[in-house]
């Protein structure tokens, strides 16, 4: 450690009210320090404290929260103290942050050059040009095409990769020494984070400024930085350099983290041929589905109608084996949960055909054979969204029971502690309200209640991307277990192609409602056919390879 | 802009179709429900006193003994035209009648409208800088207690107050019906203000949950974390967004606020529309009181639309995507 | 992959029972409940408390607060006291009934309209917006002029007053409701719409039903003593507290009381449901959007 580092922490305590007169700790009297240019990653999952203690970087807590000790040093400045016009020119000048969500965390009735010029203007930034000028010349900073129509734009205009580039502008306009990333690629496509971090990584070369960043992604942390915290209930349980701490890690929950994460390398093996027609669980041919609304009755529509929309799913076909999973991955928009709803019944084809075990699957639900309905079930991503909040765990799981084997109270209570049992709860969980589970209780609960039908296809839509990457090991954990002893085919839905590929006999690739890609999943990986494939794969790929270097590195 | 057209065409044509809807209504309400027109404005003892003839007579003369949709047509057509026919019992032009009241109740509508708008972007910016805080429990307090005291005794504590204990004005402005407007203005000042102590707390309420939740947003917290000053994160960032729930709000704000004006009109004996409600409604005057409706539905739905091209104006969202409206 | 972590250990969120004390541990919200429990007693049992028939003239007019006449005589002699706690009963009385039809009928509509959509919900929103263009006083003046001025008259009237507003925010809560994922579940299963309305949707209504009934009864109790002070509302010889106000007109700068006291009731009977309907809001977490 150099003798004067750039920012030094000393016991640390950050406290939130969780209630009239009861506090926790976020961040537990925590002590380091980072040296200027220094590429920190801190890692964690949710309530970790890693989010509270990037803003009190920036001196900031959020409402509800206190500093409740210890002092935070910027350059020998401890910026806790700082009085509330220090705080102004301390903020944004001499530190800044790209926060999580690029859409919400831009003025949605803000131009991106009001953005920028507002903060070239505070800052006083624009260094003998004008601030337009000024404005401009970061958006192409940025890398981003065309500035100047970009600056007359609205944030909601833009797309996901522009907006976080926009923001990292806005952090950039003061070119500040330290500059602290709170996920900033969580919600982007993962070859938009691709770029984004490389545009990062070169910019951090350049300036040589402090870097912080912040993720539960370990994958981009390895690519990023070179140390690394662990952090866990507000303590700091590994730190050091990061192929170190990845290769080597000393305490138990460090290691679980890391073995918890999906690699590519581990894809599952298959053993199965794709054939299409016969013997096919499920088997759809052609299907188009476009969400455009005809005006229809409504005399207002026809005069003033509204613009055409492309369609979302064209020309699909697929065919899975009974006992398999097929893999469906694509990035936002590329119509996967459209794919999910249209073979629950959600919503109704436009075009093309959906069988079943040899039956059509006709249009919505309501409209199907109850027998039908019952050997198809959908697991949703949101499990907090998808439990009824007024109703019990039992009220829960008893309802597909008693609708599709006509059970009766006692025999569905009896049936229900089975399923939670075969979950990993029990019956202690029967008259819980959802919101008093955590978020893996909470997706358990859902696939119990998927499972009561005894299902023969479940169509599983971004099951664990709301959830912890150690949760989510043990809820697909639970998912191939019932696989196994039951012999259900899954149609596994996610963006995260690591994930995909552990659970996957088959892979589907899509974009844009289009297929790319389709067969075995060790044959798709090793040997893409479309170039959008072949991206998607190099965008993971870098990622976990990074680990992977730095774990030869360190090694050799 | 171009994308602007249609939304806006479809929300011209809607009130349109809302403002007929409400002319149904009040047709149906004076004019199908017990009883019709006759019956109803003119007493029973009296009509005892005409013979079968004379009231079948009187019928025809109204026109009340044709099916009910051709007189509804009728009246539509009459109401949209403005042209409000003569009142039974005196039969002078119903316009004549009201032109002045209306104005009257326009200016002090108007003026009291400007002022709560005003006053409550004032005080829910102000009480929202600190939730929780002094300011805001002050205001809110005061607010709340002001909302919860009914509109009438307002009124009459404000005539007691500043008209008798403080002699600042005569106890009623006598204005009349067709007096200069800036005495009008004069007389409008006191019920303006009672108007406001009671009706403002409503909006103030939406303002200022509008403004906490923009102040909490995502977008709030980057600017602050920025180094925006908080006054700038206020009015430049957090208001536009917050107004759009109190906009929405409007069509309901100001019937409330018409409504209001009749019972503040009537305690400050103000020469407006309300006064003229109230006179036609004792009389059983149909014609008028049906002019009175369509004209303040009309206000509402005017105020709506102005509203609502408000929301496009501050949220560009709404303006660029074509899923809306 | 193993099981790793000891599910049943994870993390829980606070149970139901603790959001009520939360509740009621704010002064303000506990000073709004003992305020209308203590309107709904006098609402309940002031017949039997009144000293005095309210209506009937029992002394000379004006007289001072003795103990026969606990507040003296009003103007035309009758017992003030006995006026003044009962002087709620009726608009309450009215208020509560004509709310709960309102509350009723637009529950209905507006879950219908929120969750059926298409033709049915254009339709029904049309009309919503026009009875809404509709100033209140209006809307009132027109029907008590077809269905007349007696109290039964005017439940009908406060129920065609409110049901509207109920309408836009039970539609508005159930769209809401609609997009989740737990209505899709549902949908999946093949529930029939009528089962998902019942066993879904409406159960998460309830808090908000809550809200409503008790910011529209305060509401339309206010606005059923400004139509007796009108003269539109509840006439002679009921005592009602918007009537006694009116009746106070004459004697204000001799006798002020008469004014406040009326005045004082009513004011008291709104805040005790602000502060009550605020503070259970807030705990409960339901945004009022509308008062």
């Amino acid at each position: 450690m150099p003798a004067h580092p750039h920012i030094e922490v000393r016991d640390l305590k950050l406290v939130y009210r969780t209630g009239p007169k009861t506090e926790t700790t976020a961040i537990d009297a925590v002590s380091f320090s980072i040296a200027k240019g220094e590429t920190l990653g801190i890692v964690g999952e949710s309530g970790c404290g890693k989010s509270s203690l990037a803003r009190a970087f920036l001196a900031y807590t959020r409402p509800g929260a206190r500093i409740a000790g210890g002092s935070l040093s910027v350059a020998g400045l401890d910026v806790l103290k700082l009085k509330p016009d220090q705080l102004l020119a301390y903020r944004g000048r001499r530190a800044a942050m790209v926060p999580q969500n690029p859409l919400s965390s831009l003025t949605p009735h803000l131009t991106i050059g009001q953005h920028l010029v507002e903060l070239i203007r505070l800052h006083k930034a624009a260094g003998g040009r004008t601030p337009k000028e000024k404005a401009l010349e970061l958006l192409a900073a940025m890398e981003l095409p065309d500035p100047a129509a970009i600056y007359d734009r609205y944030p909601h205009q833009l797309s996901g990769g522009q907006r976080q580039r926009v923001v990292i502008a806005a952090a950039l306009v003061a070119e500040p020494e330290l500059i602290i990333l709170d996920e900033p690629t969580t919600a982007l496509d993962k070859t938009v984070e691709s770029q984004v971090l490389d545009l990062v990584a070169r910019l951090q070369k350049r300036t040589g400024t402090t870097l912080i960043y912040v993720s539960h992604d370990l994958n981009v942390i390895a690519r990023m930085c070179e140390r690394v915290f662990v952090m866990k209930d507000g303590k700091v349980l590994e730190d050091g350099p990061t192929s170190a701490v990845f290769t080597h890690p000393r305490t138990d929950y460090a290691r679980s983290l890391i073995a918890a994460i999906p690699k590519l390398e581990t894809a599952k093996p298959s053993n199965v041929t794709p054939f299409h027609g016969q013997g096919a669980a499920l088997s759809i041919e052609k299907l188009e589905f476009s969400y455009a609304r005809p005006p229809g009755w409504n005399p207002l529509r026809r005069l003033f109608p509204n613009a055409p929309q492309p369609p979302t799913l064209a020309d699909i076909s697929l065919a899975i084996p009974p006992g398999t999973t097929l893999g469906v991955v694509g990035e936002s928009g590329s119509g996967k949960s459209t794919l999910a709803a249209l073979v629950a019944g959600l919503a109704a084809g436009n075009g093309g055909e959906m069988r079943f075990d040899g039956q059509i699957l006709s249009g919505l639900a309501p409209q199907r054979d109850r027998d039908l309905r019952r050997r198809v079930q959908m697991i949703f991503q949101d499990p907090a969204s998808s439990l009824n909040p007024q109703h019990t765990v039992e009220q829960l799981i008893a309802r597909p029971l008693q609708i599709f084997f006509g059970m009766s109270r006692a025999a569905a209570r009896e049936r229900t502690v089975e399923l939670l049992t075969e979950l990993g709860l029990g019956a202690t969980f029967l008259d819980r309200s959802p919101r008093q589970l955590s978020g893996g209780q909470q997706q358990r609960v859902a696939i119990a209640r998927a499972f009561a039908g005894k299902p023969d296809l479940v169509l599983c839509d971004e099951v664990t991307s709301a959830l912890d990457v150690t949760v989510q090991a043990s809820v697909l954990g639970v998912m191939k277990r019932l696989q196994r002893e039951h012999g259900t085919t899954y149609l596994f839905i996610s963006h995260d192609l690591p994930v995909v590929a552990e659970m996957s006999d088959q892979i589907l690739v899509l974009e844009k409602g289009r297929v790319r890609d389709y067969g075995d999943t060790t044959a798709v990986l090793s040997d893409p056919s479309s170039d959008y494939t072949k991206n998607l794969l190099a965008a993971f790929a870098t990622a976990s390879q990074q680990l992977t270097n730095r774990t030869m590195k360190h090694a050799s | 802009m171009t994308r602007m057209i249609p939304m806006i065409g479809r929300r011209l044509a809607l009130s349109f179709v809302i403002l007929s809807l409400t002319a149904l209504i009040v047709f149906l309400g004076t004019e199908v429900l017990p009883g019709d027109a006759i019956t109803a404005t003119i007493p029973a003892e009296e009509l005892a006193f005409y013979t079968p003839q004379q009231i079948a007579e009187m019928r025809h003369e109204y026109g009340l003994d044709r099916p009910v949709y051709l007189r509804f047509l009728e009246v539509w057509q009459r109401l949209f035209s403005l042209d409000f026919g003569t009142t039974i019992v005196k039969r002078e032009p119903v316009y004549d009648r009201i032109l002045h009241p209306m104005i009257n109740s326009a200016i002090l509508a108007g003026v009291a409208l400007a002022v709560m708008l005003a006053a409550v972007i004032v005080l829910g910016v102000l009480a929202s800088l600190r939730p929780g805080g002094r300011l805001d429990n002050a205001i809110s307090g005061t607010t709340l207690f002001t909302y919860s005291m009914p509109d009438f005794v307002v009124s009459n504590i404000f005539v007691i107050v500043f008209a008798v204990w403080l002699g600042l004005s005569p106890a009623v402005i006598f204005a009349s019906t067709d007096a200069p407007k800036l005495t009008i203005l004069a007389a409008a000042i006191l019920p303006v203000v009672a108007l406001c102590v009671h009706g403002a707390a409503y909006q103030f309420r939406l303002l200022r949950t509008g403004m906490i939740e923009a102040l909490n947003s995502d977008y709030a917290e980057r600017a602050q974390l920025a180094g925006v000053p908080a006054w700038r994160i206020c009015i430049g960032h957090a208001l536009p967004s917050a107004l759009i729930p109190m906009l929405n709000g409007t069509a309901a704000f100001v019937a409330a606020l018409l409504s209001g004006s009749v019972v503040v009109e009537s305690v400050f004996k103000f020469p407006g529309i309300g006064s003229e409600l109230l006179r036609a409604l004792a009389q059983r005057e149909i014609p008028i009181i049906q002019a009175i409706a369509f004209l303040a539905a009309l206000a509402v739905i005017v105020a709506n639309l102005i509203a609502d091209i408000a929301v496009l104006a501050l949220d560009p969202r709404v303006r660029t995507s074509s899923r809306h409206g | 992959m193993v099981d790793v972590l000891n599910v049943a250990s994870e993390t829980t969120a606070t149970p139901r029972s603790s959001t009520l004390k939360r509740a009621l541990s704010q002064p303000a919200t506990v000073f709004g409940v003992i305020l209308v429990a203590a309107h709904l007693f006098l609402a309940l049992f002031s017949p039997l408390i009144a000293p005095h028939d309210s209506s009937a003239l029992v002394g000379a007019p004006l007289l001072r607060p003795s103990w026969e006449f606990l507040m003296g005589t009003d103007q035309i002699g009758r017992d003030y006291f006995s006026r003044i706690i009962e002087g709620g009963r009726i608009a309450l009385l009215v208020s509560f009934c004509g709310v709960a039809i309102a509350l009723a009928v637009g529950t209905i509509l507006g879950v219908l309209a929120g969750y059926v959509g298409g033709r049915f919900d254009e339709i029904i929103m049309r009309f919503v917006d026009a009875m809404m263009s509709i100033p209140e006083i209006i809307l009132i003046a027109i029907l008590t002029l077809a269905l007349g001025k007696d109290i039964w008259a005017l439940i009908p009237v406060v129920a065609a007053v409110y049901c509207w507003g109920v309408v836009r925010v039970m539609r508005a809560k159930t769209i809401s409701l609609s997009t989740l994922d737990f209505v899709r579940a549902a949908e999946l299963r093949g529930e029939t719409r009528l089962a998902i309305i019942l066993r879904e949707i409406l159960p998460n209504l309830t808090g908000l039903l809550g809200v409503e009934l008790a910011v529209r009864v305060s509401s339309a109790v206010l606005r059923i003593s400004a139509l007796s002070f009108l003269g539109l509302g509840i006439s002679q010889p009921t005592p009602d507290w918007g009537l006694m106000v009116q009746e106070a007109m004459g004697v204000v700068f001799t006798d002020p009381w008469f004014l406040l006291l009326p005045a004082v009731m009513l004011s008291t009977l709104i805040i005790g449901v602000n502060f009550m309907v605020d503070g259970f809001a807030r705990a409960f977490g339901i945004a009022s959007t509308e008062l």
